[in-house]
């Protein structure tokens, strides 16, 4: 158990918690949660931000009654001000085959682990709450979104035993979980998204219908995205026993092309639904992409 | 095709190399797993065919290229004169060889003549067909087609050596013709090697078109393949003799005047050094040569006491030695006279009066011999003898032909009789007499004008030959040429060539029954005519044209007068000597007219025969002319490997298109909200 925590500990790196600790981690639409927090709610309570003057209505505390708009006008108005909620966070993360791809030594997968456990530690450590939710073929592992420091202790233990293997059903999963999770949430997705296109896009509007904040990064491999091959190779498919002996500079454009018009599909998709989209490659710099992920995030607020 | 390293041909199946590397590479894959596969089987649907065109069309061009480097590196002998080697074996080839003195002429830069690179052509493209065909040669300066068993003869083959000569092409051709009709050569190619002198060419010459047409109809497929060596020659100054004057002076020394026509192809202005020999003895001389054509006189002391000598006048050497030297002789005039052999009679007086010359008692008419035996003839200063009766027969005959051959002309005129008679005498026979009917004449048709016996006066006055009336011929079976013929095609008068002189037939007799002739103004100038032309056979000075000399004269036994010389008069200008006589045989004439005929005005003569006109204008030697070969299969190699890379940097599957789509496929480190 002991060598267990400490390899999922191993997940943490120290430096990147040290680099993301001044920025934390931002709805960008209003949140549903259960204690105060952070993020803005939908409801207004106590806090100091001021939102609005609303009308005096029978049944409403006379505490709240601004008094001197009353002296001044003869109207009855209250003075409201911005509700401040804490966090709920799904890390949904794809663990199809093809997430075992990699032509260096961090495969996608073990990337995704790497940024979900950075965001999951900001997450509980700003006292919001996280859950895990692991998809293969279908839903592998669930772990409902909580806020106390064991929590995260368990998500990294599950996070660790992730593994690549068979097809992915991503879709049917978000569709699942927009439907579970009731109130507003924070779905962060992490996957190479190497699946039918519209279902997909589709699974996100329905997220988005149900007022959850999507966001999306794409992991995918260098050798992916440029296809320098030189040599005629059998390539063999990681989700099933398919295989295919070809000549790379042959199929190369057409290859590209797809893939290009696959991208272009995927980011379109996810710009109609207000999703945060990023397509990060394995090798970057786990703490630069979410120090970038998080200042954007801060960044889109302010402007707002 | 010729190569001269065929042992590199042995690697001409490396140019399978692309292919098998390219099957080897196939069969070399490795495994890759892969995520992203439904992309790779999109792709590998829609594009495998454009791309399997490319990859095809790449290693075709690969596959030219490895073919252009090994025959690049196997220095193929081909294109221009060479190319013809492409071409199957033809049964015959008739080389036919201008060997004219404007063929010896320097190419520019190179110590080699127009001819021996000619012959280095021709000796090249020959190699494919040897042990294929058959080689003749036919040179221009010779009478006979040779049969070369090796075409490397040409090299030191006698009847492709230099010559002073000069060429009649359309006369070539007419041999080249002939040879064809005698032997029944199958399929048959001419190869003609010549510089293209305009004045060898005669572009203008009525025969070319007849003798192309007969080669047309010829059965057999006969191909022309001219080989112009026109190319640029080293500068050349060329002398030739247009006049020798003789000249009496005072207390018996006599003075020869020499004009000379100086051609330059560059005037440079320059004072040129010559050398002029005098029977043997040389100086040196000066010519000035402001003008590319000047006209250059000197007068020379001969002193006294000899009747005859020779000499020369030489220039240094140039571009071409052929044209450089002049020679002449020179001797006494001696007298001659006429002789008239008949049965005396109204006519043979006629003939004896006419023929005769201004002595110092006034006009003496010629001597006349009524006995036939050669034996009582006093023929030493005799120039002309007028025949008159049946023709000569047997020892007679001989006699009366050498006399022609050596100079001497023989006028035969008819017998009276109206007989057949059937002696031959030099190819012709008397036949029947013919009488114009009653108040009638037998009417001239045409005579020749321009040179002969009948030409015009120097002065340009025509005999008043149409106005003779002939009332009385006899007809002439003959195989000569006819000076003038009646308006019905009859000839009347027919000159027969024999050796150096002529006989003559006239078909009607000065006699009122026969002719006018007798009343003198066609008859007089004829027979001096006859007389002055057969003087020739008295003289001891010739000066004979180069390639023009009679079969009779080859055969004398001429010997050059320089000791040691090998030089033989049927090929080579210079001075000769045959006992007492002297003969100068200088470069004919055509060869001091360097102006060479355009391609374009060549092949139009060869309308209607298949030709190949290759201009030999760029090499020196013939590694140049293989170096022209190289730089093509070098080019094509570098052509084939541009096309190869253009084919992997665009279209489809290219790194350039390749980058162009990644560029937007880079990822984002900035996320869209």
């Amino acid at each position: 158990m002991a060598t267990q925590e400490s390899s999922s500990e191993s997940l943490i790196n120290p430096a990147i918690t040290a680099r993301l600790a001044a920025q934390p981690l931002l709805a960008r639409f209003p949140m549903e949660g259960s204690v105060s927090g952070m993020h803005r709610s939908p409801h207004r309570g106590s806090s100091v931000e001021f939102a609005e003057y609303r009308q005096y209505v029978p049944g409403d505390d006379l505490r709240r009654l601004d008094w001197r708009v009353l002296g001044r006008t003869d109207r009855y108005y209250l003075k409201e001000f911005e509700a401040e909620t804490n966090l709920r966070c799904y890390f949904v993360i794809d663990c199809s085959g093809s997430m075992g791809f990699t032509s260096g030594e961090t495969t996608k997968l073990d990337y995704a682990i790497k940024l979900a456990a950075h965001l999951a530690y900001q997450i509980i450590g700003q006292g919001d709450a996280a859950g895990l939710v692991s998809v293969g073929p279908k839903i592998i592992t669930e772990i409902p979104p909580k806020r106390t420091p064991s929590h995260l202790q368990l998500i990294l233990d599950q996070l660790h035993e992730i593994r690549p293997k068979g097809e992915t059903g991503l879709a049917e999963t978000l569709h699942e979980l927009a439907e579970k999770a009731k109130r507003r949430a924070l779905v962060l997705i992490f996957s190479d998204c190497f699946t039918e296109l519209d279902p997909l896009v589709h699974s996100f509007q329905h997220l988005r219908f149900q007022k959850h904040d999507v966001g999306l990064f794409q992991i995918m491999d260098p050798k992916e995205l440029a296809f320098d091959f030189d040599r005629p190779i059998r390539f063999t498919d990681l989700e099933s026993s398919f295989s295919l002996v070809t000549e790379p500079s042959m199929v190369r454009d057409a290859y590209l092309e797809q893939l290009q018009q696959f991208q272009t599909g995927l980011q379109k998709g996810c710009h109609e639904c207000n999703g945060d989209y990023r397509l990060v490659l394995n090798h970057q710099d786990a703490g630069q992409v979410l120090g970038d992920f998080l200042v954007d995030r801060a960044k889109a607020l302010s402007i707002r | 095709m010729t190569f001269l390293q065929p042992i590199l041909l042995y690697a001409l199946p490396l140019i399978l190399l692309p292919v098998l590397i390219h099957l080897l590479n196939r069969l070399r894959h490795r495994t890759q797993q892969w995520g992203a596969m439904r992309f790779l089987v999109a792709a590998s649907r829609s594009s495998v065919n454009r791309a399997r065109l490319k990859q095809f069309l790449i290693l075709l061009f690969r596959t030219l290229a490895v073919l252009m480097l090994i025959l690049f590196l196997a220095r193929p002998l081909t294109g221009g004169w060479m190319g013809w080697a492409f071409a199957s074996a033809p049964d015959t080839v008739l080389i036919l060889l201008d060997r004219s003195a404007s063929m010896e002429t320097r190419l520019a830069g190179t110590p080699r003549s127009r001819r021996e690179q000619a012959i280095d052509l021709i000796k090249s493209a020959a190699e494919p067909y040897q042990g294929y065909s058959n080689f003749v040669l036919i040179e221009s300066a010779g009478s006979t087609a040779q049969t070369l068993a090796q075409v490397d003869q040409l090299d030191d083959h006698p009847l492709a050596a230099s010559s002073d000569t000069t060429t009649d092409i359309p006369s070539l051709l007419q041999r080249a013709l002939q040879w064809l009709n005698d032997n029944q050569a199958g399929t048959t190619e001419l190869w003609i090697a010549s510089d293209l002198q305009r004045s060898n060419w005669l572009p203008s010459d009525d025969r070319w078109s007849s003798v192309i047409q007969q080669f047309e109809g010829l059965p057999q497929s006969v191909q022309f393949r001219l080989l112009a060596v026109n190319e640029q020659t080293e500068t050349d100054v060329s002398l030739q003799l247009a006049d020798m004057a003789l000249m009496e002076r005072a207390s018996d020394t006599r003075s020869l005047r020499i004009t000379a026509d100086l051609f330059q192809s560059l005037a440079s202005g320059e004072i040129l050094n010559a050398t002029r020999t005098l029977n043997g003895l040389g100086s040196a001389l000066e010519i000035p040569a402001q003008a590319n054509e000047i006209r250059w006189q000197d007068t020379w002391d001969l002193g006294s006491g000899r009747d005859q000598g020779w000499g020369s006048l030489a220039l240094s050497a140039d571009g071409n030695l052929r044209n450089n030297t002049l020679y002449f002789v020179y001797g006494e005039q001696r007298a001659h006279e006429a002789m008239v052999l008949s049965d005396p009679s109204y006519e043979a007086g006629v003939l004896a009066l006419a023929s005769g010359q201004m002595g110092p008692d006034g006009w003496q008419p010629s001597r006349m011999e009524t006995n036939r035996s050669p034996s009582a003839w006093k023929l030493d200063r005799v120039s002309l003898i007028i025949w008159q009766g049946t023709l000569p027969e047997n020892a007679l005959a001989s006699d009366l032909q050498a006399f022609a051959s050596s100079g001497g002309v023989v006028l035969c005129l008819p017998p009276h009789g109206k007989r057949n008679q059937a002696t031959l005498f030099a190819g012709a026979r008397w036949m029947e007499s013919q009488v114009a009917a009653q108040d009638q004449t037998f009417p001239l048709g045409r005579w020749e004008r321009g040179t002969g016996l009948l030409a015009d006066t120097e002065e340009g006055f025509g005999l008043n030959v149409d106005q003779l009336e002939i009332i009385q011929r006899k007809r002439l079976e003959h195989a000569g040429k006819v000076i003038a013929a009646f308006s019905d095609g009859e000839p009347m008068l027919v000159q027969q060539e024999m050796g150096q002189g002529s006989i003559y037939f006239l078909n009607t007799l000065p006699h009122p029954n026969w002719s006018s002739l007798d009343q003198g103004t066609v008859l007089l100038p004829l027979l001096q005519r006859a007389r002055n032309q057969g003087a020739r056979r008295l003289e001891k000075t010739y000066f004979w044209t180069c390639g023009d000399i009679g079969q009779l004269e080859l055969e004398a036994g001429w010997q050059p007068i320089e000791e040691g010389s090998d030089h033989s008069m049927e090929w080579h200008a210079g001075i000769y000597r045959l006992g007492d006589k002297l003969a100068a045989v200088n470069v004919p004439d055509e060869e001091f007219m360097p102006q060479l005929a355009e391609p374009e005005e060549i092949r139009p003569l060869f309308q209607g025969v298949s030709l190949q006109l290759f201009e030999e204008t760029s090499g020196r030697d013939t590694s140049n002319l293989q170096g022209e070969v190289w730089r093509v299969f070098l080019f094509g190699m570098l052509i084939f490997l541009l096309v190869e890379s253009a084919l992997m940097v665009s279209g489809p599957g290219s790194t350039a298109h390749a980058s162009r789509t990644q560029r937007t496929l880079n990822p984002q480190t900035k996320g869209a909200t």
